[in-house]
């Protein structure tokens, strides 16, 4: 769905969190000590990075100011899909649950949550292919490639 | 040069080198062929399986993966006029024709043999070039690498999509990412939050598995899964004689033009193959076929850009700095094993540097022999239904995060990048300049530091040294040259226009 207006918001938004991130690195590099330009502290390439991330940014908001109109004729999409969110949240589920419920149960529960949210299909086919998926994974990785995988702590 | 040449040989030829070259350019076609995963992605993705690997077979594997989906991108440039990698965007416009005109084995057929004959005669020129500039760049001190690897970042910024100011911030931002980790001179944390995995600095790999592979699930899930393949089945894969009379200029012409334009920083196959296509159009008798079905459209650039894939090897070989994002991850995968390519590496690891000469000749016969008779396989391969790619480079994206430190830690460390690169991208920020940034950034630091102690802080040292003046002169024109175009062309311009 094209939505003009929202596209220089979300570029005016992630412009405004780069200089906030800029800002920060700057001052991080103050706080490790700059040094001089003839000798150089551990501060001083971090605080050059993040001035020019700073400052570029802070260009980039007033001159997008100036011509937002402009920016509006973009024709992509910037609507947030729940699939793509959907995805991130299962994602940051399994760093949390790996460890305690070990490759297997997690992995399968991820791509059973993966499978339901790239296509929605019955859950007998999601569950079989998320479960052959996971142990397959598991005996091809720990096994032949004898990367050792988190067996699970609970268990 | 020959001895050496035996020894790259011997060294390619053996059964597990050849076994990982041959792996690398499966997947590396399979990569080119499936939409869904970039060909660094999937370089990033395959890196923590080749942890336990010789140096040599690790580089092979990695190689394999970046001509193989050179070869790849082709097909699916011509069957369906999507481009599987960026450098086939050219071949699509003639390509693509040609199949509607029944003609689609003839264009297939042409992309693998002028892809052959570009990536040997890269090849052919690799051996000759390297050595030379290796010897070269034994002059080089700070100054130099300092200026070359900005060079190597300002190119990549100047020629990513969209805004140059968006890619000099997330150049910036890659540079700021690099200092992560313990600081080389005094071994002070800097930016480590006190978390204990974050003192050995941002891990490269998961970063890149992030950026580059959650990020792209993440935006292709938005986009409605229809993919219309050509159902003709294909015939008569080689080209006629009449082909052949239109294509060898255009390969010849090609494959120098390629080699030339690799070697340069930010060079590589993309803008290769899209100069070499307006360089034919130009030379053409007939420049209106273009666009409409002309095989030398298809031959000359990809053969171009072939051999610009072979050759951006040499600044990565000779002076350890990578011209684009590809060859950078062939960089992380020698620094993984503790080596860093330079001026030396042909004398201290000559098996290393001649194996991989050898494993590219070997490799472009092995895609010769894998693309023509395997294209229906291919073809087939097209009709995966995209939520299970979805589901295998998921899973297989974890699995390589948590192998690269045996943590949930990297896996972390990748969905974070994932977001931030989804969030990024659908602001239209380009990603490569951080990665490139973030690689060279240890680099830049302490040949930036070494310059300045060296030399009191006397910043003239760069306008001094000859080589390191010119290097960052012809960075500053690149960089500068909008600016300049609008300030003095475009007044001229309008001037012109009202009298």
């Amino acid at each position: 769905v094209l939505n003009p207006v929202r596209k220089p918001d979300l570029d005016q938004v992630v412009t405004l969190g780069l200089m906030i991130v800029g800002v920060a690195i700057t001052v991080g590099g103050v706080r490790l000590k700059i040094g001089s330009i003839s000798v150089p502290e551990p501060g001083f390439f971090p605080f050059i990075s993040g001035a020019v991330v700073a400052a570029l940014s802070l260009c980039r908001l007033i001159a997008g100011g100036m011509r937002k109109t402009q920016a509006a004729e973009a024709g992509e999409s910037t609507d947030t899909s729940w699939k793509a969110v959907a995805l991130a949240a299962a994602l940051i589920a399994y760093t949390l649950i790996l460890d305690g419920l070990g490759f297997i149960i997690a992995t399968s529960a991820l791509a059973i949550a993966v499978m339901r949210i790239a296509r929605p299909q019955s859950w007998i086919s999601i569950i079989a292919i998320s479960v052959a998926l996971a142990v397959a994974c598991y005996y091809l990785f720990s096994v032949l490639l004898k990367v050792s995988l988190p067996a699970g702590t609970y268990f | 040069m020959f001895d050496q040449l035996i020894l790259g040989f011997s060294v390619a030829l053996q059964p597990a080198n050849l076994l990982y070259g041959l792996i690398g350019a499966i997947v590396g076609t399979a990569v080119g062929v499936l939409p869904g995963l970039g060909t660094v992605a999937t370089m990033a993705l395959l890196l923590p399986m080749t942890y336990h690997v010789a140096p040599v077979s690790a580089v092979i594997m990695i190689a394999g993966i970046f001509y193989g989906a050179q070869y790849g991108g082709s097909t699916t440039a011509i069957l369906l006029k999507v481009p599987g990698e960026e450098s086939s965007i050219t071949t699509t416009l003639d390509g693509y024709q040609l199949a509607m005109q029944g003609r689609a084995g003839a264009a297939l057929g042409m992309s693998a043999i002028a892809s052959f004959i570009g990536g040997t005669l890269g090849v052919v020129g690799l051996c000759f070039a390297a050595p030379m500039l290796s010897e070269f760049a034994l002059k080089f001190g700070p100054p130099e690498y300092f200026a070359l690897a900005l060079l190597g970042l300002m190119m990549v910024v100047y020629l990513s999509e969209g805004s140059t100011v968006k890619g000099a911030i997330m150049g910036a931002l890659g540079l700021a990412a690099a200092t992560v980790g313990l600081d080389p001179v005094n071994g002070g944390e800097r930016f480590t939050f006190n978390i204990l995995q974050l003192r050995d600095g941002l891990e490269l790999v998961p970063v890149a598995m992030g950026l580059f592979g959650i990020s792209e699930i993440m935006l292709n899930l938005e986009k409605p899964e229809n993919r219309d393949v050509l159902k003709r089945t294909i015939r008569n894969l080689f080209p006629t004689r009449d082909d052949w009379r239109r294509s060898w200029a255009p390969i010849s012409r090609g494959s120098l033009l390629g080699f030339l334009i690799g070697i340069l920083p930010g060079g590589g196959a993309t803008i290769s193959s899209f100069i070499e296509y307006g360089v034919e159009k130009r030379v053409s008798k007939t420049p209106e076929r273009f666009g409409k079905g002309a095989i030398e459209g298809v031959a000359g650039p990809e053969a171009a850009n072939n051999a610009a894939s072979t050759s951006s090897f040499i600044p990565l070989l000779t002076l350890g700095i990578p011209g684009n994002l590809s060859t950078a991850m062939v960089l992380v995968a020698l620094m993984i094993h503790g080596i860093r390519p330079g001026p030396m590496l042909m004398t201290e690891h000559p098996e290393l540097f001649w194996g991989t000469v050898a494993s590219m000749y070997v490799g472009n016969v092995v895609l010769l022999c894998l693309n023509l008779p395997m294209i229906g396989l291919w073809v087939r391969l097209l009709h995966t239904p995209y939520h299970y790619l979805v589901l295998v480079i998921v899973v297989v994206c974890v699995v390589g995060a948590y192998s690269v430190s045996n943590s949930t830690f990297s896996i972390g460390v990748m969905v974070v990048f994932g977001v931030l690169g989804y969030i990024l991208r659908k602001a239209d920020y380009p990603i490569a300049p951080f990665l490139l940034a973030m690689i060279l950034g240890d680099m830049l630091e302490s040949t930036l530091q070494q310059t300045l102690v060296a030399e009191g802080g006397d910043l003239r040292v760069f306008l001094h040294r000859p080589i390191a003046a010119a290097i960052l002169a012809f960075g500053a024109i690149f960089m500068l040259k909008p600016l300049i175009v609008r300030l003095w062309f475009a007044p001229k311009a309008a001037a012109q226009k009202s009298t």
